[in-house]
């Protein structure tokens, strides 16, 4: 690429700016004109209705609590964090007390979050504060 | 063993005070949670103070971790100052969090949290410790900023917030796999061994790598064009957690830019200090754009916070013109900057523990009628972000434009300078309103509180700091606080 | 012995600094007067005593012993490093003594002279920050510190001139003294920044420069030594800075005689005998000093004589005798010049303080022709101002004689015959208002009625101390002509310029200016000393003379005016239309490019990333242009 050289020392890097910056914005604003005029308008009902993993959500017969979210990320995160202690199981005559040690307090840790969500009461069913 | 784990106290207290917090939090008042938070870190403060300037440089558990993890007296400095930032904010803040009902213990911990992340980030001899580092910090950050959650605006700017600055995030995470991809290895030293040795090698994808991590740097700063957020989210923040915001997390990316081009691409700056210099201009310029237009006094505080970055980026790209002044430099007006800033949020949010308002210029006229004594600081903190001499902003801008002068960058100084003069129009606004204007309300009131006493002692300091001398024992004047900027950066340059 | 003069100049700030806090606190409280005698008068007393340690010091040891004292490093700039330091040689050392040992009497004569005002606390506050400053002054051991005493005694001096500060004409006093002298400052700041950059860092403290400047060029060295000069102009109420002197009266009396009789108005004396070598090396401003200070004087002399105002004709014969003494520094008599400051210190402090008596005895009444026979009522200070009036009419034996002849001598030995004969018109005419005053005060007829008040104890004895001083201390300086060995120049060891004088001509000179004294002395007599009229202003030159030659009217048209109406075009034309029109048009425009700029800020996060997503785009082509040129 050719070297921008003008007398001023910033000028050629201005310009560049300039010109990226509309070049950038022209071709986001085409994008969505773009998008919008060539999108077919035919309104389908399913098509408007919320995404929802496939099944139609009109058509969902029981409605299920946040709390199960809430259960299903503290599992998860407890569940993952339980696969750490493989690899430490493995080798665990080469990592020796040392890692015996940095292992206790990683279930320590894990402990404070556990006592962090149960003392908030995360664990309980509807007492959500 | 017990050394090493010396070497890592300060750290280790501030998580585990964080720890404490998280477990007290349903039993305690937040006045006592207050009190715990502010003790953890009052207790690492004071082991970095007694350890600066006696440690040698060294690693902690280097057969472990390798030399990931390092300890000088340059991050010892970032890290006295972001504990001082959070022992401030949260003292200041006493009242505010009574005030308003969203608090609750969980504000404390976060607080200790991001703060953790930012030392380990002054801390970090490694890209992926920094950008861990970095994003403990920020996560903690983003929920602050959101805090207000029955408050759209403080939503939104968490939003807002948050996707940026995952994006951006993001950009470091590239950068690093790029860097990693040429040299082998994620160890600063590892990358500046292979950057500065001048052998024929592809420096090419190191400077891409180099060019995002630059990214992420100069959003979290607030550098035009990366700047857009920072309106937003300063404006849709409660007081403290921009208090926060600006005066202490806004210092910790400059923690990991110093390191990263005083050390690893020390020999690569020259191929930046065009692109830094470009940003520079705009930063400078829009800044001013962005604060001179506001009508809130928050806003106005954001828009020149942007401005402060810009003349930290002249010194930044003085850096690598080869000017030896820079580095300490912008050491000293992060130091000025976190003084003056921590002091005029706080006065802002002090004030608005007792008022619902929108602190626009028009809510502080006649002002100095109503509190003589907030008003004066308030006028101090103002005439130090102007730069006004006597000042330590003086000293600090003054420091900047020397560097810049120092290594040729004679236009980047006028525009710093020609900045600096408009920024003297939004910012004796606030004192013209304040003192020139009669006031709506004419009750005279003097509380006396320890937060005042807080700003006022912030307020001695910040003319200490530009008039000061070595005269009183242990209290840096103008003269001891550049001393302790340089020890910081010549601690750093010693590593190689 | 070193730390002693940190101490000296300490003593009277502390004591200053704890007078006002608790005067500030307790502005009202009458019982803390007793407490505010004893820190005020405590604190020159101290710094006296140290003072005098300090002298004997110097005394026993060789003439170029020189004492130092570094309390603290002030300034270091690159180059620049100035330490809060000080000095002590035996220049330094004869005006600790004079000023701390006047300042004593001053201050327990101000004891009883201030003990019915509002402000006592107050006022001694200012006292004793003047003495700190003053002392600050001569002690300093670089003229940056010199310069930091020089406007501390002006800012003393201006506090104290409107100590009177509910009437408006006193405040107008205090700012004239106080703007006259910053003109003056202006002058020395400058001819200290030229020494300095002259000088180019080789030091900044007096024994530096004076092993420096050699180096000079000299015509530099003669604008530095005119820019010091305007400094002490100012400062020493020469002309055509003096109109200040006069009106700086309206401070209580005490002021008067200690500020601007015996110690400040000296400062300007003291610099340029501080600055000898310098002075030494361009002898022709030395001349054009002596010149300014001859007219000053006569002009001052012949002011004096149709006042009618106690403390005003004391002023201006002060600025008389300080024209003597830029006469003998100017010639290279600097020995000589510094002998006239101390004698005068002595009889000029008495005369003020003894005119101080009078006004308090007399209800505060200060014109002369009401006064009148109070030479039975008042016998103590009747006696103490006869001899502080014989003192500065240099009549022997007294101080007064033994200093002017000296200088005298000198003008005339240096073949300024010119300056010399002014120096002995002067001589005439100060014994002539000396002596008008002494007659119509003492002995002419009485026209007050009523009782006197009574004058306390602390107001007299000073008195007596300072008359013992005007008659003995001029044998301090009795010079060879006369049997004496001259203890005081040799002891201060100046760098005189020395011309020889046979003994016969300093015969003859003394005979001469005893004559005109005499003479003086006679007229005043046939004039006033049986019944003292107010002078008729009858014809131009009395109305000339009585008017002060217009010199104040003269100002006030040609400068202050012109200035105010320079002022005034300033603002309402240049300022209002031109400067602030283009700053209106600047800030406008700047706040629509702003406007334009925050459009841009539009809220909407898919921008915001937008404008990230280009940043990083651009910056990627920019490294892109820079490997390219790699």
């Amino acid at each position: 690429m050719e070297h921008v050289s003008t007398t001023s020392p910033y000028f050629g890097v201005f310009v560049l700016f300039v010109i990226t910056f509309g070049a950038f914005y022209a071709t986001t604003v085409a994008a969505r004109w773009a998008s919008r005029a060539l999108a077919r308008k035919d309104t389908e009902k399913l098509k408007l209705s919320i995404y929802e993993c496939g099944p139609e959500v009109t058509k969902q017969p029981n409605r299920i609590s946040t709390q199960f979210y809430l259960f299903a990320l503290l599992f998860l995160l407890f569940d993952v964090e339980v696969v750490f202690m493989f690899p430490w199981a493995i080798d665990f005559k080469l990592l020796g007390w040392f890692g015996f040690v940095e292992m206790l307090m990683f279930i320590l840790l894990l402990t404070i979050g556990f006592i962090y969500a149960w003392k908030k009461g995360a664990l309980e069913w509807h007492n959500i504060k | 063993m017990f050394e090493q784990l010396f070497l890592i106290l300060p750290m280790a207290i501030v998580v585990m005070g964080a720890f404490v917090l998280l477990l007290l939090s349903k039993t305690f008042s937040l006045d006592k949670l207050n009190l715990v938070a502010v003790f953890f870190l009052s207790l690492s403060f004071i082991i970095e103070i007694l350890r600066f300037g006696t440690t040698t440089v060294c690693y902690s558990f280097p057969e472990i971790f390798g030399k990931m993890y390092i300890i000088d007296d340059f991050s010892i400095l970032f890290d006295l100052m972001f504990t001082a930032g959070a022992i401030l904010t949260l003292l200041i803040n006493t009242a505010y969090f009574k005030s308003r009902n969203y608090y609750n213990g969980e504000y404390f911990a976060l607080i200790l949290f991001s703060v953790f992340g930012m030392m380990i980030l002054a801390h970090s001899n490694e890209l992926v410790t920094a950008f861990i580092a970095l994003e403990i910090a920020s996560l903690s950050v983003f929920a602050l900023v959101g805090y207000h959650k029955y408050n759209k605006v403080s939503s939104e700017a968490m939003m807002k917030y948050m996707i940026l600055g995952s994006m951006t995030g993001a950009f470091f995470i590239l950068g690093t796999a790029f860097i990693y991809g040429a040299v082998g290895s994620t160890n600063l030293e590892d990358i500046a061994a292979y950057v500065n040795v001048p052998a024929e090698k592809d420096l090419v994808l190191v400077l891409i790598g180099g060019i995002f991590i630059m990214v992420t740097i100069l959003f979290k700063m607030g550098a035009v064009p990366f700047h857009s957020w920072v309106v937003d989210v300063y404006q849709g923040a409660p007081f403290p957690v921009t208090m926060f915001m600006a005066s202490t997390f806004k210092i910790a990316l400059f923690a990991i830019a110093l390191r990263l081009s005083l050390i690893d691409f020390a020999s690569l700056n020259i191929v930046w200090s065009e692109i830094l210099q470009v940003i520079t201009v705009l930063t400078l310029i829009g800044g001013s754009f962005l604060a001179i237009t506001q009508k809130s006094i928050k806003r106005m505080l954001a828009g020149s916070s942007v401005v402060h970055s810009g003349y930290m980026l002249i010194a930044y790209s003085s850096i690598g013109l080869g000017s030896d002044m820079a580095a300490p430099a912008i050491m000293f007006y992060l130091i000025s900057y976190f003084l003056s800033a921590a002091g005029a949020f706080g006065i802002l949010s002090f004030i608005a523990t007792g008022s619902k308002k929108m602190m626009t210029y028009e809510d502080f006229k006649g002002f100095s009628e109503r509190r003589p004594y907030l008003s004066a600081m308030m006028a101090i903190f103002m005439l130090s972000l102007s730069g006004f001499p006597s000042t330590i902003g003086f000293l600090g801008k003054f420091y900047i434009f020397t560097s810049a002068i120092e290594s040729g960058q004679i236009l980047l100084a006028g525009l710093g300078i020609v900045t600096a003069f408009i920024s003297v129009y939004y910012y004796f606004k606030l004192i013209a309103m304040m003192y020139f204007y009669p006031s709506t309300d004419q009750q005279k009131k003097f509380p006396f509180d320890f937060s005042g006493l807080l700003i006022g002692v912030m307020a001695m300091m910040v003319i200490w700091g530009g008039v000061g001398t070595s005269l009183i024992p242990f209290i840096p004047g103008a003269n001891g606080l550049i001393d302790i900027a340089k020890q910081a950066i010549d601690s750093l340059q010693n590593v190689l | 012995m070193s730390s002693l003069l940190i101490w000296i100049v300490l003593i009277p700030f502390a004591s200053a600094a704890l007078l006002g806090f608790l005067h500030l606190l307790l502005p009202k409280q009458r019982s803390l007067h007793a407490l505010y005698t004893v820190s005020g008068i405590a604190a020159p007393f101290i710094s006296a005593l140290m003072s005098l340690a300090v002298g004997w010091e110097l005394f026993n040891s060789s003439d170029d012993m020189m004492i130092h004292a570094i309390a603290f490093n002030w300034i270091t700039l690159g180059d620049l490093s100035v330490n809060v330091a000080f000095m002590a040689d035996r220049l330094t050392a004869v005006m600790l003594f004079f000023i701390t040992f006047i300042g004593t009497l001053i201050h327990i004569y101000a004891a009883g002279y201030m003990k019915e005002e509002e402000g006592y606390g107050k006022f001694f506050s200012f006292f004793n920050l003047f003495m700190g400053s003053m002392l600050l002054l001569v002690l300093s051991d670089n003229p940056i510190m010199m310069f930091v005493g020089w406007e501390l005694v002006g800012l003393s001096s201006y506090l104290l001139i409107g100590f009177y500060h509910q009437e408006s004409a006193n405040m107008k006093a205090a700012n004239k003294a106080f703007i006259l002298n910053r003109v003056g400052d202006f002058g020395f700041i400058i001819g200290l920044a030229l020494l300095f950059t002259a000088l180019e860092g080789t030091g900044y403290t007096f024994e530096a420069i004076e092993a420096n400047i050699t180096t000079l060029d000299s015509s530099l060295v003669a604008v530095i030594a005119m820019l010091l000069f305007v400094g002490a102009m100012g400062k020493s109420a020469q002309i055509p800075l003096y109109v200040w002197l006069p009106d700086a009266m309206a401070g209580p009396t005490p002021v008067s005689a200690l500020i601007h009789a015996a110690t400040m108005v000296t400062a300007g004396v003291y610099m340029v005998a501080r600055f000898a070598f310098l002075y030494n090396e361009v002898p022709q401003v030395g001349v054009y000093i002596a010149t300014i200070g001859a007219v000053s004087a006569l002009f001052a002399a012949l002011i004096a004589s149709y006042q009618s105002d106690i403390k005003k004709i004391l002023a201006y014969s002060t600025m008389s005798q300080l024209g003597y003494m830029f006469i003998a520094v100017g010639l290279g008599a600097y020995s000589s010049g510094i002998f006239h400051v101390f004698t005068h210190a002595f009889f000029k402090a008495l005369l003020f303080m003894g005119a101080g008596a009078v006004i308090i005895a007399l209800h505060h009444e200060q014109n002369i022709f009401k006064m009148g026979g109070l030479k039975k009522k008042l016998p103590l200070v009747y006696v103490t101002m006869f001899i502080a009036t014989l003192a500065i009419s240099g009549i022997p034996p007294f101080a007064g004689f033994f200093s002017k002849d000296a200088i005298l001598a000198a003008a005339f030995a240096s073949e300024h015959y010119m300056i010399w004969g002014m120096g002995t018109l002067t001589a005439m005419l100060t014994a002539f208002y000396m002596f008008r005053l002494l007659f119509i005060v003492f002995f002419a007829e009485g026209k007050m009625d009523g009782k006197l008040n009574p004058l306390p104890r602390t107001m007299t004895w000073p008195l007596v101390v300072l008359a013992l001083g005007s008659t003995t201390v001029g044998f301090l300086g009795l010079n060879e002509a006369y049997g004496g060995t001259n203890i005081f120049s040799s002891f201060i060891a100046l760098p005189d310029l020395s011309h020889h004088l046979s003994h016969k001509s300093e015969y003859l000179l003394g005979m001469l200016n005893v004559l005109m004294a005499v003479m003086g002395m006679g007229l005043a007599y046939r004039l006033y000393a049986k019944s003292a009229e107010e002078p008729q202003v009858n014809n131009v030159w009395r109305r000339a003379v009585v008017n002060k030659f217009y010199i104040d009217e003269i100002y006030d048209t040609v400068i202050v005016r012109t200035l105010r109406h320079l002022s005034v075009f300033t603002d309402k034309i240049i300022d209002q239309k031109g400067v602030d029109g283009i700053l209106h048009v600047a800030v406008s425009g700047y706040k629509s490019a702003g406007a334009a700029f925050a459009f841009l800020q539009n809220g909407k996060v898919r921008y915001y990333a937008l404008y990230i997503l280009s940043g990083l785009s651009v910056l990627s082509l920019l490294l892109l242009n820079a490997l390219g040129g790699m």
